[in-house]
């Protein structure tokens, strides 16, 4: 009996332990993996889901709750409207075991701006720093231009990197006096650490893998899994067939046509949320004539908000979220997901209503349509072609010649930003968990050096809506803020500046077993998840 | 000639690959005549078709209604309908405890679907499947029109949810004979055209690519020397480069169109005619006949052209076949790589990758089809070439 009892332990035992040891590592698909180790090197979805793992901001706006968490700042406290008194965390250490210090988030800050080759900087996020300075007894002073309510959480896409010039700098918005700054690659090869984090990259290969070991001297709560490897499978039936045939956990952007699949292999839960990703069509409206129309007596139509109207008004919304998306996706009317911080309740969602759009180009002197050609990237969202096709189908609809161009989205945001379209299919996401950013990135007049509009490559501009923006960037009240976000969607409604299209839902297929964080950013979160 | 055609008849899989080949061209060429319906023809697709199987009927999608309806303490209200409605009314009516029959008025209204939307939680529809991800229950073809909410504990006083009623769709008498892709696009059409687009690509390209390499090919062979030598080294570093990558590059530059695709292959095929092209002529230029007509002193363009060339052909034509095959291939690729063509004027390749999405989800028709055709005309015209090549070649003569 007590021989029984042993094999069955013994046997149990052993069935249990290549589990347990295979459960430590984390294999994770994603269908964009980040494109440097680099935490301040392009401002994308792709590399936010990296840096969050690797390199601490001083907090965390965190996309599940929408709560700002402490992370290298283990508290703060405002002192007056504009000051922020940042007391720093005494047990964070980075990897050759020197403590966190001020002259470290002061050059953090100031190497936003100055990361040799990049294609799109943070400096949005930093735009509203006047100055930081060393407070003392790892306390820091950050002063704000004006009142900004959103500080922390603009800073919380910041990692912090140790400070390699053996000076603290003094902050300034351009070099800080300071030539010589830390290169991405040595962040890519491993000859510079990317900050502290939960994890370290110990293997980084563009576009291929990424791996990941946990950091054991981390000051905060420790991440499960030992190591974690991230695998780039852009392709959505290798994402599919990754998941199925068990060479990775955990997938993101599940594709639609897929979830049958995924459900009916029993080993899978899906996990998903609501996201801010905001999927739109933005027309040209600078260029006069815009490159792609043609047939229009060499103007731009999009000039003209009837037209704008009309082609929010051609748009069957619901169809596409529920056909092309199959579900997946929330009708949207305006930038802001219902649900987040700046959502205007009394903004109406877009009626379709293809004969009073029709009615409307021929107002504008368009009775028989124009030609155009509507871009779209292949490969950056979930359905994001077929959307664009089924968006085509729906123009086509009202009288307009259309015809979709398609671009890899390696080439494709650069030519956005050349301004070489005239309606293009684009999204972005609130990335600071509120709406007030989402809304300066989108439709915010388009300004790099004030980092507004970094995302508006339609060059939609409203004094109105800037007003308003500018106005909410420095009101220190929730109430009041929220209000005047408000009034600019508002605005932004009334004049047609964008095509909302959807809100993308967030969705995961997990192997069962596994708890799996889904993130209201769409970034992954791979500390956060354990074993069931 | 006669003789060629009794040579070329000898093999039946010559034959046969020469007559598919035609049968083919005959399609690219009356595409729009013998096709259903237009597949470029945006405003024609409604996603209501779309993914339908092989041999579906067409359908007109029937009414739609998406009604708001409060249940409260028992008695139901709902938003007004639209005038006309099939539908007059949406009823919900307790049928025990923890039960709620919602439904329509008339009872008798022939319904495709009933779908219920944002239950609270501990509520659920019976005998409705869920959507995987959202509340939504969708019971098809209920039957009187009823739905039965069921509720895990005591059925709360008040519920709102969203109904969102269809009904059934009218069949029109056409048939989709392939089925549909996701646009509810008719896949016998969209192949056609496919043909159509490979057709035009595989000559247009492939002889224009032959045109220029045989120039460059007979200018090299006639220069001699450093003209030579240039030209050489462009066939070398062309040859260099993986057909695919090149024609990426090309397209990922130029974007997307069928003449920057057309360019993309002759970019990689020319290289192939004046290598060709080149060393056929060189055996040519030693002979006496072209010595003769040197001392006639005819002008090097005639002697080329007129004496030259016409002896180099039989080689040409046989790459030339070939290239066709490898043309409409490379063209298929980089299609299916989502660089090709527009995607509202799919081409074989396009359709196979749309269908490439639906593989896990038993949707094989999209890409199958396709796929089918796609290898038929590229193996007839590979067969095609190589029975050419075969009686071309001395050494298989008797």
């Amino acid at each position: 009996m007590e021989k029984t009892k042993f094999g069955l332990a013994l046997a149990a035992a052993l069935s249990l332990a290549p589990i347990s040891a295979k459960a430590e590592e984390l294999r994770v698909g994603l269908a964009a993996i980040a494109t440097s180790v680099d935490p301040h090197f392009h401002r994308a979805g792709y590399n936010f889901d990296l840096r969050e793992n690797i390199s601490d901001a001083l907090v965390y706006a965190n996309g599940a709750t929408g709560e700002v968490e402490p992370r290298l700042a283990a508290s703060w406290e405002i002192t007056s409207d504009t000051n922020w008194l940042v007391i720093l965390e005494p047990k964070a250490k980075f990897d050759n075991g020197n403590p966190l210090g001020a002259d470290d988030v002061i050059y953090s800050l100031c190497r936003v701006r100055n990361v040799p080759n990049s294609p799109g900087l943070y400096s949005g996020f930093i735009e509203t720093v006047a100055n930081v300075t060393d407070a003392g007894n790892g306390k820091i002073m950050i002063e704000s231009r004006e009142p900004d309510p959103n500080l922390l959480r603009n800073l919380s896409n910041i990692g912090i990197v140790e400070n390699p010039t053996g000076r603290t700098l003094t902050y300034d918005d351009k070099t800080c006096g300071n030539d010589s700054w830390l290169d991405t690659n040595g962040f890519n090869n491993g000859t510079v650490s990317a900050g502290i984090g939960h994890y370290r990259v110990t293997k980084f290969t563009p576009d291929v893998e990424i791996v990941l070991q946990r950091n054991d001297q981390y000051y905060g709560k420790p991440a499960h899994y030992d190591t974690v490897v991230i695998k780039a499978l852009p392709d959505n039936s290798a994402r599919i067939a990754a998941l199925l045939g068990d060479s990775v956990d955990v997938i993101n952007s599940v594709p639609i046509n897929a979830v049958e699949s995924v459900q009916s292999a029993g080993k899978f839960h899906l996990s998903s949320t609501p996201s801010t990703l905001l999927i739109f069509l933005l027309a040209d409206q600078h260029q006069e004539p815009t490159p792609k129309v043609s047939d229009a007596d060499g103007k731009n139509p999009f000039l003209d908000p009837r037209v704008r109207k009309a082609l929010n008004l051609a748009i069957n919304r619901n169809e596409i979220a529920e056909t092309v998306m199959g579900g997946m996706a929330q009708p949207a009317g305006q930038i802001i997901l219902d649900g987040i911080f700046g959502h205007n309740p009394d903004l109406a969602p877009y009626p379709y209503d293809p004969a009073k759009a029709k009615a409307l180009l021929a107002e504008a002197g368009y009775p028989n349509g124009f030609s155009l050609v509507l871009s779209a990237p292949s490969d950056r969202y979930v359905n994001g072609a077929q959307v664009a096709q089924a968006v085509a189908a729906m123009l086509s609809q009202i009288g307009l010649q259309v015809t979709l161009e398609t671009f890899p989205r390696s080439i494709y945001f650069t030519k956005a930003s050349d301004y070489e379209f005239s309606l293009y299919l684009a999204g972005a996401a609130a990335d600071t968990g509120e709406g007030l950013s989402q809304m300066i990135n989108l439709a915010g007049t388009r300004d790099p050096d004030r980092g507004w509009g970094g995302a508006n490559r339609g060059r939609y501009s409203s004094e109105v809506t800037d007003k308003h923006l500018a106005q909410a960037q420095a009101t220190l009240d929730d109430a009041e803020r929220e209000k005047l976000i408000q009034a600019a969607s508002k605005q932004v409604y009334e004049d047609d500046g964008y095509v909302p299209l959807y809100h993308e839902l967030g969705v995961w297929a997990v192997r069962n077993g596994i708890q799996y964080e889904a993130n209201a950013n769409l970034i992954n979160i791979f500390y956060t998840a354990r074993p069931e | 000639m006669d003789e060629f055609g009794r040579h070329f008849a000898e093999s039946r899989v010559a034959v046969a690959s020469l007559l598919v080949s035609l049968a083919f061209l005959l399609c690219a060429i009356f595409a729009p005549v013998i096709a259903p319906t237009n597949p470029y023809d945006l405003s024609q697709l409604q996603l209501a078709d779309a993914l339908k199987p092989v041999d579906s009927p067409k359908v007109v999608p029937g009414e739609e209604l998406r009604v708001r309806v409060t249940v409260a303490n028992g008695t139901a209200t709902f938003e007004d309908l639209p005038e006309g409605s099939v539908i007059k009314a949406i009823t919900a009516e307790a049928c025990g405890e923890k039960c709620l029959d919602a439904g329509v008025e008339p009872a008798d209204v022939d319904l495709e679907s009933l779908q219920i939307r944002g239950l609270p939680p501990g509520l659920s529809v019976e005998g409705a499947s869920k959507h995987p991800v959202q509340p939504w229950w969708t019971v098809a073809a209920p039957a009187d029109g009823k739905a039965r909410i069921v509720a895990e504990g005591a059925f709360p006083s008040d519920v709102s949810f969203l109904a969102i009623v269809k009904s059934a769709p009218h069949e029109t008498g056409f048939v989709f004979r392939l089925g549909t892709d996701s646009f509810g696009r008719d896949m016998l059409s969209a192949i056609l055209y496919g043909i159509r687009i490979s057709v035009i690509v595989g000559l247009v390209a492939a002889g224009t690519a032959m045109v220029l390499g045989i120039g460059l090919g007979l200018l090299a062979a006639w220069m001699g020397g450093t003209v030579d030598a240039i030209i050489m080294r462009a066939v070398d570093f062309m040859l260099g480069f993986p057909a695919l990558l090149v024609g990426l590059a090309v397209l990922a530059i130029l974007g997307n169109g069928i003449d920057k695709v057309v360019f993309a292959i002759i970019i990689v095929q020319w290289s192939y005619y004046a290598r060709t092209t080149r060393s056929v002529a060189m055996a040519e230029l030693g002979k006496e006949y072209v010595e003769a007509a040197k001392t006639l002193r005819l002008s090097p363009v005639r002697i080329m052209l007129r004496h030259v060339l016409p002896n180099c052909l039989p080689q040409v034509i046989v790459l030339f076949t070939l290239n066709i095959a490898s043309a409409i291939s490379l063209e298929s690729s980089l299609s299916f790589l989502g660089v090709g063509l527009p995607l509202t004027q799919p081409s074989l390749g396009m359709l196979i990758a749309n269908g490439y999405e639906f593989i896990f989800s038993q949707k094989y028709w999209i890409s199958l089809y396709p796929g089918i055709v796609l290898l038929a005309m590229i193996v007839a015209v590979n067969l095609l070439g190589d029975r050419l090549r075969d009686l071309n070649n001395p050494r298989l003569a008797r």
